[in-house]
């Protein structure tokens, strides 16, 4: 079912909101670049950044995601989508997981993805592992681990 | 690594000259800056979108303040850190050892977000925002790089 639009400020910019419309088991995939890999030798290997979890700092600004209910039910393959045109990993999370750790998990059409979406909320470096302990890779980069 | 120059030189006296030789001990070298200079101009290198969404490139402005704080925070043998970009032309300097995690999170010149955890710590670590005294950061960088008591007393 096609999502609502999201609320507006007078400026046009998406307002943070929880949207209805993403279900508690929807999928929400943050895509991840090899850029924000670290060697950690607690582990012995690679593993990501907690800077991978860092919003952006503009007006309004969550963390980019792909709202993977609303690329399958366009009829798109959610692994394919999320790895074009640029290779790239990406880590997965339910709704649920992220709204029961605070976050509101909204929807934030773009002209290029029209299933993008935000998460706004307090992203704490404690708050950030614990996001890292509650996804799983949707698309693995080889050799790294999420913490 | 200190380096050292010998200069030659002459005194203008009609006398024949004669060579003296200095040796002058310049500033120490630091190890870490050429691996922070190179890694810096990668990322503000970086294409926009290089996420898959928005991100942009770091700023110049950004990284010449992380270097600028590097240099007051680290001596000239620190372990060159890892640097990692944000979305928003932000970047995070990170150490990672067997002593714990410093993460250095430049927001913007003089707006830093730190996150320190020991190793033996059992705490979530401690997080602080700062501008522009990093006298505490200076403490934890020496901290966590510095080798773990166990390994020296195993090499030895």
């Amino acid at each position: 079912m096609a999502l609502t639009p999201p609320p507006r400020d007078d400026n046009g910019a998406v307002i943070p909101h929880d949207h209805e419309g993403v279900l508690p088991n929807d999928g929400i995939i943050r895509r991840v670049s090899e850029q924000q890999i670290v060697f950690d030798p607690k582990i012995g290997g690679k593993r990501l950044s907690s800077a991978v979890l860092n919003p952006s700092s503009g007006h309004n600004g969550g963390l980019s995601v792909d709202l993977q209910q609303q690329i399958e039910e366009a009829g798109l393959d959610a692994k394919t989508f999320v790895t074009t045109p640029r290779w790239m990993g990406s880590i997965r999370f339910e709704a649920d997981q992220l709204r029961i750790e605070g976050f509101k998990v909204g929807y934030d059409p773009l002209r290029d993805n029209p299933f993008h979406g935000e998460v706004w909320g307090v992203f704490s470096k404690s708050k950030i592992k614990r996001l890292f302990q509650l996804c799983s890779w949707f698309v693995p980069i080889n050799d790294t681990l999420i913490q | 690594m200190i380096g050292t120059n010998i200069s030659l030189f002459h005194r203008p006296t009609s006398k024949k000259a004669e060579p003296i030789l200095r040796m002058t001990l310049s500033e120490p070298i630091s190890i870490w800056r050429e691996k922070v200079i190179a890694r810096l101009e990668e990322l503000i290198q970086l294409e926009s979108g290089w996420d898959g969404y928005r991100g942009i490139p770091v700023s110049f402005e950004n990284a010449a303040f992380a270097l600028s704080m590097l240099e007051k925070i680290c001596t000239w043998n620190t372990e060159a850190p890892q640097i990692v970009p944000g979305y928003s032309g932000d970047l995070q300097v990170e150490w990672h050892t067997l002593n714990g995690d410093l993460e250095l999170h430049v927001e913007r010149a003089n707006k830093v977000n730190v996150w320190y955890w020991n190793a033996n710590d059992k705490s979530e670590g401690e997080e602080l925002q700062l501008k522009n005294d990093f006298f505490k950061v200076a403490e934890w960088v020496k901290a966590i790089t510095e080798s773990p008591l166990g390994i020296n007393a195993a090499a030895a």
